[in-house]
């Protein structure tokens, strides 16, 4: 009789194996002839094997028309909400770029070739004065070289 | 609205066609909210996560790049937020550590676990089956319900959880000798 039970632990070992589907071929024919002849350990199996089964059973989840309804509704109005917050968040950025822009233009100075080359201020200086005196024939000699 | 083949299903979906979308969920939302429902085990929260999935699909459907299968993709949005909720739950119970030890003491009290192997019917058995997989890792436990329930492949597992085969295969492993041990803890000790 202890020969016995100690056989049977050794089964649910097996069958604990077989419900949790890591069990070889070979070890899954050993505890099918082991359950033909224990009929308690059979009862055990059963119990496990429907227990597992039932809880791999699908439950049959039927979408109802409120349902889709409500999932196509909201989906919409994120989308709708989507673009919204996209338009006003690409338009804002838009604008700041354009006056970050501005901003930059006006505060950077603007370049001066005079203050840089004696050839262009020397060249700035006869077309002040050819503007000035544009009918002067003696512009040479009334405006020497600085 | 006519059969379509998933190419075309999918080319309607992104110019976002809605006779498209409701095909898509009458044809899944029984295996998406099946999925949740193992995961989380509670009707109303499976109900909100699979409303949270379908809008993420309508919202995602643009990005879907085909380098997997539609199914295979879906799958990846449920587990996902299946194992965001799992996750923002447990943060929960952290918070309220000692109250959620009450709760569960008083959970297993009425559980059919404590109230006898031979008088437990189908649904006791698979809310027993249930309570050994609430023992898992959420991904140990999302790696067995893809498997074993939804006879996924090892290489389509991987795809969904985004890992590798062969992090799944250690992922099983695990997850069926930590589950066989705590059936044999509390089922077969009765």
């Amino acid at each position: 009789m202890a020969t016995q039970a100690s056989e049977c632990t050794t089964y649910r070992n097996l069958m604990l194996e077989d419900i949790v589907g890591s069990l070889s071929a070979t070890e899954q024919e050993t505890l099918q002839q082991h359950l033909k002849s224990c009929s308690s350990c059979f009862k055990q199996y059963a119990t496990l094997k429907v227990g597992m089964e039932v809880w791999r059973q699908p439950s049959h989840f039927i979408p109802d028309e409120e349902m889709i309804h409500l999932v196509t509704q909201k989906s919409h109005k994120i989308v709708f909400d989507f673009f919204s917050v996209y338009t006003v968040r690409s338009l804002a950025s838009v604008a700041a770029a354009i006056l970050i822009g501005i901003g930059i233009g006006l505060a950077i100075p603007k370049y001066d070739a005079s203050k840089y080359s004696s050839y262009s201020a020397l060249q700035d200086y006869y077309v002040d004065m050819i503007s000035d005196d544009i009918f002067s024939f003696d512009l040479f000699d009334e405006y020497p070289l600085p | 609205m006519p059969k379509l083949s998933e190419n075309e299903l999918i080319d309607a979906l992104q110019k976002g066609d809605e006779a498209a979308y409701r095909l898509l969920i009458h044809k899944y939302n029984s295996m998406i909210q099946n999925v949740i429902y193992k995961m989380v085990e509670d009707q109303d929260d499976t109900k909100d996560l699979s409303q949270e999935v379908w809008i993420r699909i309508w919202k995602s459907i643009g990005k879907f790049r085909r380098k997997s299968s539609l199914q295979t993709w879906i799958y990846r949005i449920s587990i996902h937020s299946a194992l965001n909720h799992i996750r923002k739950k447990q943060r929960l119970r952290l918070v309220s550590f000692s109250h959620s030890d009450a709760l569960e003491s008083t959970t297993y009290a009425e559980s059919p676990i404590a109230s006898g192997f031979d008088k437990m019917d189908q649904h006791d058995q698979a809310a027993i089956i249930r309570s050994a997989l609430n023992r898992l890792t959420a991904k140990q436990k999302a790696a067995f319900i893809l498997s074993n329930a939804e006879g996924l492949s090892n290489a389509e597992t991987a795809e969904v959880l985004e890992t590798s085969v062969s992090a799944v295969e250690s992922l099983l492993i695990r997850a069926k000798r930590k589950l066989k041990q705590e059936l044999l803890n509390s089922y077969l000790s009765e």
